[in-house]
């Protein structure tokens, strides 16, 4: 019996590795530039704020920047069990930026699909109360591989920001998200408002609210833009990014949704 | 050493393969991918370990190392461990050992420039043959 690929060692690991984890919060745009990243690191900081235990994936491969957000640059611990991410704010972060430190990752789909597995087999979270997935920004085969991969109690966390291009796209990934079942906790409106000269103005048009309704998914809340937000994550201070507007929103948004265990 | 890990997930994985098929394992065949630098006596070692108690333990393993080609797909010319991963550093060696995926963030094709490759073989460690018995 040549098997060629087909008998792949790690598609039995992966289901050990993530038995260890409780709920899996997969947060997802289908495009970048939206504040998915941003979304994902400040959602698994609030997470470790409130005592539980938080693992961040970042599957952006050529975006990656968790560990930017996060301030952490140390390559994964190779231990007996597996490579062990490095820890910031509470947060076990792993990303393909601690294996390139900023180089590029010029890698097609078939390639990425292998790191997945590869990062899902090999990494040791240890157990787990959630793993956040900042998610590849695409709708296409990566997509559709991680959500394979990723099994378990698993939600997905919709990012857009309110203008027509995005709401396009994330309205594609909704359909694609219903058609391979996978359930969607709701979605969030980021870049919502912002603060000008004592006004909060609305730069984009909104409608993201109605968009959920027209997809029969909960709207689960609006983020602003927020340049101390913003700041703190640029510069690797997730414990001031704590305490912005921004991270208080969210809580907000995460304390109403129901998906706290 | 995260060898340990991996040798005990292809034993896992072979092991449901025989409760599948519901038959005794007389032969299997595992492929150590040269662009990976695992240490092969070592999965050698570990796999005489950890196979006893299980379908493996009474069938011939051949652990083997399996040449790394890395093919640019801009100028076709194929290239191997030597050219491409000798010349690297040890901390980017281990990079690679990790995810050999990540041939192309550290180098580059040394005809052309391209960092458009592609692993066609020895990439990691795979089980290449199972017989039954």
């Amino acid at each position: 019996m040549n098997l060629g690929k087909s008998l792949d060692y790690r598609e039995a690991l992966i289901p050990t590795r993530l038995s260890k984890i409780k709920r899996i919060l997969m947060v997802a745009s289908g495009k970048g530039g939206v504040g998915k990243s941003m979304v994902s690191a400040t959602i698994a900081l609030i997470l470790s704020d409130m005592r539980y235990r938080v693992g961040l994936l970042d599957l952006d491969f050529h975006g990656p920047s968790s560990s930017v957000i996060f301030g952490v640059s140390s390559s994964p611990r190779e231990e007996r069990e597996g490579l062990v991410p490095p820890e910031s704010a509470g947060v076990k972060v792993m990303s393909i930026d601690l294996f390139v430190a900023g180089r590029p990752v010029p890698i097609g789909g078939e390639e990425k699909r292998e790191i997945i597995k590869e990062i899902l087999a090999l990494t040791d979270w240890g157990e787990l109360d959630y793993l956040v997935v900042d998610m590849p920004p695409e709708t296409g085969d990566v997509l559709l591989a991680s959500l394979n991969y990723l099994e378990g109690d698993r939600w997905v966390i919709l990012v857009t920001i309110p203008s027509v291009l995005s709401h396009k796209v994330v309205s594609r990934l909704i359909e694609i998200l219903k058609e391979v079942k996978v359930p969607i906790l709701g979605l969030i409106e980021n870049m919502a408002d912002m603060e000008v000269e004592g006004k909060r103005i609305k730069p984009f048009m909104g409608g993201t609210r109605e968009l959920a309704g027209m997809h029969s998914i909960p709207f689960l809340g609006s983020l602003p833009i927020d340049p101390d937000a913003a700041y703190y994550a640029d510069n690797g201070e997730p414990e001031k990014l704590k305490k912005t507007l921004f991270t208080e929103s969210l809580r907000e948004i995460l304390l109403r949704s129901g998906i706290l265990i | 050493m995260h060898e340990l890990v991996i040798v005990s997930g292809i034993i896992d994985a072979i092991t449901q393969v025989a409760e599948r098929e519901n038959k005794k394992v007389s032969l299997v065949r595992i492929a150590v991918g040269e662009l990976a630098s695992f240490d092969i006596n070592l999965i050698r070692e570990l796999v005489e370990l950890l196979r006893k108690g299980t379908c493996l333990e009474e069938a011939e393993v051949i652990v083997e190392e399996e040449g790394a080609v890395v093919r640019c797909k801009t100028c076709g010319m194929s290239w191997g461990f030597k050219e491409l991963v000798e010349p690297l550093s040890e901390d980017e060696r281990e990079m690679i050992h990790f995810l050999p995926e990540l041939v192309s963030s550290f180098s580059k094709c040394p005809s052309c420039g391209s960092r458009d490759l592609e692993i066609e073989s020895g990439r990691g460690i795979r089980v290449s043959q199972i017989e039954f018995r």
